[in-house]
């Protein structure tokens, strides 16, 4: 029995209830979109038929495209075309420049700290916003498919993200107008999309190598539970890593000796993945590059090529070979071996992969489509089409989380590689009389130092009651939600006063940045804004009517007094009321009361839904002992 | 059955340190399927917040009933004992002893000609100490009375120092895999 479910399970809710939910897969070079049609997850096409769609987006002085318009950009107007956008997600303008390689984009000045701005010729534009213009792509593509408005969409991350960067993600989204029904790990959704299929019990490790980011994930799947054992990868290394290795040795053989410019590098790199593509296929290549002024020609082969690319292949195995010690497996107890994104085409990677691994890996999926095929069967379920019963997923925190303490040093509050969600209590003390305020720097990753980690964010206690020093006791609470995203709040112990606590997101965007840059994009779309909140608004009431109506008419009786019920009844008739009408503030905060008056309610049917839980195990237990 | 109930009420086990393994992972299961933040992505912002709460508070259950160390600590915090606010008495000279050969034996795995296969005999040997230790721990902890209980606060804070040996050999074997 779910709080919530809208249908009993196994039974399809009648056509016209079924809701509109897409899996997007946000990639470095190229995204998609998937979603659930009469019981099977198919990836949607344009309208020239093309599944992909490259992730690319020119700003021109008039007009923006993105896709294959915009890659056409790419070499003649490199400084406005943007490609790999994912690379500098919830990045600072300080990583950027310690990139291993340069990006030819003009970024714009702000202090040389916070999130970068790229200067192009629509203006300042930042990653969030990029990325946003292609979600809204896809999104559209969806709405067109499905003939209607989207209920909610899963988009898909790195498992190595961090939150910084998961953030930006859910951001972009917020700005192109999608509701996030959840941010789900890459790997996840491949083995979602291969579980299900074929109904795999046992452990399997997922080896996605996409364009610019490296994921391995090592699972249990069992009875529908996808189990996240641990996680382990590099955001900062793919299949882009291989063309420019192809590029800077022909560069280097060829002699050329002037500055190579923007769009003279792009070109190579173009030719790099071409020939990376061909060595896939084929033995060996003649290659012939005639660029503006630059030529090289020459015979090349897959020996070279791997040879080329061993570090690079190298690094992931290393990365898989953590992953494995931290599940505390060793190969031999895997069953299964999942290559996903377009570089496990490359035979050497599939080579190497199944030495370390010791089986052939499966490619029975288009590496390119899985991760979107499993976002939308993943959609299809948080959206209430399919009985969560099926399918339950367990994933990590893939990167410890912890505080700056004395001395610069990281103490770890949460590991890495906990089941989430996750919640982790820390007691914090004043150190001054009369201290009312405190600040807390949270940082991610594994090293000691604080400098060697990633600056998420510092907070800022206010209201601490005042006491001598050393009295308060103030315990704040670091909890990671099903996304990976972090949220802290803080209680002072002896007297209870709730601290506020005000966050500065070190690479983020604070929370009025993203609805000013959905207004703008929506005044862009010269949709009236006004109309398209309420009607949000309206939606959102609606579904939590119909959630407390259904969950009254299950429980109603077993957990409220009459009074009580009689409360909340009330409650949700001032609701609806409203909810038709065109006041979104009576609508939204009739909808805040409804919530709170059946608060209670829900707290008592989790609880109901435990005990259920326990006592139909122990019923199960019983009847096996009597099948034995 | 609500979350202000110890771990063991919550997975409806008996409040002892040994416990069946297979039946705190199925049970673990089942808790997930009902509270998971997934099965509410349809429901109010405070339905939402709840099942966070409830999954995190059963994870962190049972990651601590399948710790040795964390589920030693827990026991004793039922009775009432905060490790933390224990006197850091003297230990157990022998014991210390021990400690330190651990940490040479560590230190000449890592430059030994094999490294790999001399940290693996640094863990069974880390291994063997802690499941003694825990042995004792139970002896204690069962007796429970005032003497016992505070031989059991000496026996967890020597599962914390091999603990922590443990999180450093863990450390070198992720060092050998790097290089």
């Amino acid at each position: 029995m779910a709080l919530l479910q809208l249908s009993e399970p196994g039974m399809a809710p009648a056509p016209h209830q079924r809701k509109l939910a897409v899996g997007i897969d946000l990639g470095t070079t190229h995204s998609l979109v998937a979603t659930v049609r009469s019981g099977s997850a198919d990836v949607i096409a344009d309208h020239e038929g093309r599944k992909l769609l490259p992730s690319v987006v020119h700003y021109g002085q008039d007009q923006i495209s993105v896709g294959y318009e915009a890659r056409e950009q790419a070499v003649r107007d490199p400084l406005n075309t943007i490609i790999s956008v994912k690379r500098l997600m919830g990045r600072g303008i300080e990583d950027v420049a310690t990139f291993d390689h340069k990006m030819p984009y003009q970024f714009a000045e702000n202090e040389g700290k916070g999130m970068p701005k790229i200067d192009t010729a629509a203006g300042h534009v930042s990653p969030v916003e990029v990325s946003a213009e292609i979600l809204k792509i896809l999104a559209a593509r969806g709405r067109e498919a499905l003939d209607g408005d989207l209920d909610g969409a899963v988009i898909t991350v790195p498992a190595y993200f961090d939150e910084a960067q998961r953030q930006a993600t859910k951001d972009a989204a917020q700005v192109a107008g999608l509701k996030v029904l959840r941010l789900l790990n890459e790997p996840t959704a491949a083995a979602i999309a291969y579980g299900l299929d074929q109904e795999d019990e046992g452990v399997i490790a997922v080896y996605d190598l996409g364009g610019g980011t490296f994921d391995i994930s090592i699972l249990r799947l069992q009875a529908g539970v996808f189990e996240v054992l641990s996680t382990g990868g590099d955001t900062a290394l793919g299949g882009d890593d291989f063309d420019r290795a192809i590029a800077e040795w022909i560069l280097k053989e060829s002699g050329y000796t002037q500055d190579v410019g923007p769009s003279l590098s792009r070109q190579l790199m173009e030719r790099a993945r071409a020939i990376k593509e061909q060595l896939s296929e084929q033995e060996k290549i003649n290659a012939i590059i005639e660029l503006d002024d630059f030529y090289w020609q020459g015979d090349l082969d897959q020996h070279w090529f791997n040879a080329l690319i061993a570090p690079l292949v190298d690094r992931t195995l290393k990365v898989c070979k953590g992953a494995l010690r931290d599940a505390k497996l060793k190969a031999k107890d895997l069953t299964n071996v999942v290559m996903v994104g377009g570089s496990t085409r490359v035979p050497y990677v599939r080579q190497r992969v199944g030495e370390v691994f010791g089986c052939d890996p499966k490619v029975d999926i288009d590496p390119d489509l899985v991760v979107a095929t499993g976002a939308a069967l993943q959609a299809d379920v948080l959206v209430g089409n399919k009985s969560s019963d099926d399918m339950l997923l367990l994933d990590v925190n893939p990167l410890s989380l912890g505080i700056e303490t004395m001395g610069g040093l990281s103490e770890k509050i949460i590991p890495r590689n906990v089941t989430i969600p996750i919640a982790k209590a820390q007691e914090f003390t004043t150190y001054k009389d009369g201290q009312t305020a405190m600040a807390i720097h949270v940082v991610q990753g594994e090293r000691e130092l604080v400098a060697d980690c990633r600056s998420l964010a510092r907070f800022e206690l206010r209201g601490i009651p005042p006491m001598v020093a050393g009295a308060a006791r103030i315990r704040v609470t670091f909890q990671v939600d099903a996304d990976g995203l972090l949220s802290v709040s803080a209680k002072e112990m002896t007297t209870g006063v709730e601290s506020s606590v005000t966050v500065k997101p070190s690479y983020g965007l604070e929370e009025e940045q993203v609805t000013e840059m959905l207004k703008e994009s929506i005044a862009h779309a010269r949709d009236d804004v006004t109309a398209r909140q309420l009607r949000e608004k309206q939606v959102d009431a609606k579904g939590l009517l119909l959630s407390i109506e259904n969950a009254l008419a299950e429980d109603g009786d077993s957990l409220l007094s009459a009074a009580e019920r009689a409360d909340i009844e009330a409650a949700l008739q001032r609701l609806r009321d409203v909810v038709d009408g065109d006041d979104i503030h009576a609508i939204t905060r009739e909808v805040e009361k409804a919530g709170q008056a059946s608060n209670e309610f829900a707290a008592r049917r989790m609880d109901a839904s435990i005990k259920q839980a326990l006592s139909g195990k122990a019923l199960d237990a019983i009847n096996v002992e009597k099948e034995g | 059955m609500s979350l202000k109930e110890n771990y063991f009420q919550l997975f409806e086990v008996p409040e002892q340190y040994r416990l069946d393994e297979s039946a705190l992972r199925a049970t673990y299961r089942e808790l997930q399927r009902k509270t998971h933040p997934d099965k509410f992505a349809g429901g109010s912002e405070h339905e939402q917040l709840l099942a966070v709460q409830y999954a995190a508070t059963i994870n962190d259950a049972y990651d601590v009933l399948t710790s040795p160390l964390k589920r030693a600590i827990y026991m004793l915090s039922l009775k009432g004992i905060d490790l933390d606010d224990q006197a850091s008495g003297t230990m157990d000279p022998m014991f210390l002893m021990a400690q330190m050969e651990l940490r040479e034996e560590l230190e000449q795995a890592e430059h030994s000609s094999d490294p790999e296969a001399a940290l693996e005999k640094v863990a069974e040997h880390i291994d063997s100490e802690m499941t003694q230790l825990q042995a004792a721990f139970v002896e204690q902890y069962e007796k429970g009375c005032e003497a016992e209980l505070a031989a059991a606060v000496e026996t967890v804070k020597k599962m914390q120092f091999l603990a922590k040996v443990q999180v450093d050999l863990e450390h070198l074997e992720h060092e050998l895999l790097v290089d």
